[in-house]
């Protein structure tokens, strides 16, 4: 508890100064096992970070999801519906999976009758990258962060999740269920947002149609997308590629990832 | 097309409630939903197991999430990982799948897609 409240008090500081007693790497692992489970992730979302520019198709992101799938795909052999999770953020995997948006529309939409509707633009804040913010984003982000990290580097993730929080707000959007580095999602919601405001007659399939080759270009196949605003679904994917968020307050979308294997 | 598949399925469904195959216990008669193949990239035998387990699940259950749970589930373990499900009466929807493994119907109201890949 004191040691909790110490570490929270020690990363809001303007100034990050590692005083904490446990700064060696090496001691902390043998003390705490769950410990190493916190510094791969802290890794890995270290190194998805690095590799921001999100237009860049860089192997090392490929080379990232494409291991991760194939650890998915072996234990989905054992348990085809329940793919292993490594994010900063403890969540209920069936969550993740489940996903349920009933009826929204007018309740006199028959079958598949996709609503017709012109979203309104919104000013979209150009600099999206805001390294100063840090506020209340720091303190709820100190829990999941390991001590032993850079002061550079949780700087920089308070920032990630501060600039996560704008451009969704930005844009109308909310995020209902993810598992998916901040750089991917504040991607998808911009891609989103754009791709709504080009239309002149808003389709769900054409918004899909958008992200998702939006995504298999970037970040490579194979992506799939779901759009509307009264479905259910229930999907297996890639660890690092899933998103569900809504727009405008009704329209929900959902956008993940599964591995490709070249049969036959 | 759509007619010949919509009757089809139609008259398949409609056979069942005068099966004369012993019933565990009695249901009142439910009348046979109406079934229509959108799209479809798949073998006839497991499109039309595709809208009997979908038919099973919309009785079993009524929440969509639940549906899209139960046919994914069945496909995976009858023709192995991965599938993908789902369900719902207003969505739009761009996916890649493997040959020959989707399918796209309508069962009265709701809409089905299933696929897989992975």
């Amino acid at each position: 508890m004191a040691h909790h409240s110490s570490q929270r008090r020690n990363l809001a500081a303007p100034e990050s100064n590692p005083t904490t007693p446990n700064s060696n790497p090496d001691l902390i692992q043998t003390y705490k096992p769950s410990f190493l489970v916190k510094h791969l992730t802290n890794l890995n979302l270290s190194q998805t970070h690095k590799t921001r520019p999100p237009h860049k198709h860089s192997p090392l992101i490929d080379t990232h999801l494409q291991a991760k799938a194939m650890a998915t795909s072996a234990i989905q052999e054992k348990e085809s519906t329940v793919p292993v999770k490594r994010t900063h953020k403890e969540k209920p995997q069936r969550h993740c999976l489940e996903l349920e948006r009933r009826k929204l529309g007018d309740p006199n939409d028959k079958g598949m009758v996709e609503d017709a509707k012109v979203v309104k633009g919104k000013p979209r804040n150009p600099h999206l990258e805001k390294h100063d913010v840090v506020v209340a984003a720091a303190e709820r982000m100190s829990v999941s962060l390991a001590p032993g990290g850079g002061g550079g580097r949780r700087r920089s993730f308070c920032g990630t999740q501060a600039d996560l929080r704008d451009v969704f707000a930005i844009n109308g959007a909310k995020m209902v269920s993810v598992d998916m580095p901040p750089f991917m999602q504040i991607h998808a919601v911009d891609c989103a947002r754009k791709a709504i405001d080009s239309m002149e007659k808003f389709t769900s399939k054409t918004l899909a149609l958008s992200l998702k080759k939006e995504f298999d270009g970037v970040y490579g196949p194979a992506w799939h997308c779901i759009v509307g605003t009264s479905f259910g679904s229930f999907v297996t994917h890639s660890v690092g590629g899933f998103l569900y968020f809504s727009m405008d307050k009704k329209l929900y979308i959902l956008l993940f990832k599964t591995a490709v294997h070249k049969a036959a | 097309m759509s007619e010949e598949a919509k009757k089809n399925f139609a008259g398949a469904l409609t056979a069942r409630p005068n099966s004369d195959e012993p019933k565990p216990a009695p249901v009142p008669a439910v009348p046979p939903k109406k079934v229509i193949i959108k799209s479809a990239d798949m073998i006839p035998d497991m499109q039309k197991e595709a809208v009997d387990i979908a038919v099973a699940a919309f009785e079993k259950y009524n929440v969509e999430k639940d549906v899209a749970e139960q046919i994914k589930k069945e496909f995976d373990k009858r023709h192995g990982p991965t599938w993908h499900c789902i369900v719902g009466r207003n969505f739009g929807s761009y996916v890649t799948h493997e040959t020959n493994h989707f399918v796209y119907f309508y069962l009265d109201q709701k809409a089905v897609l299933l696929f897989k890949s992975g």
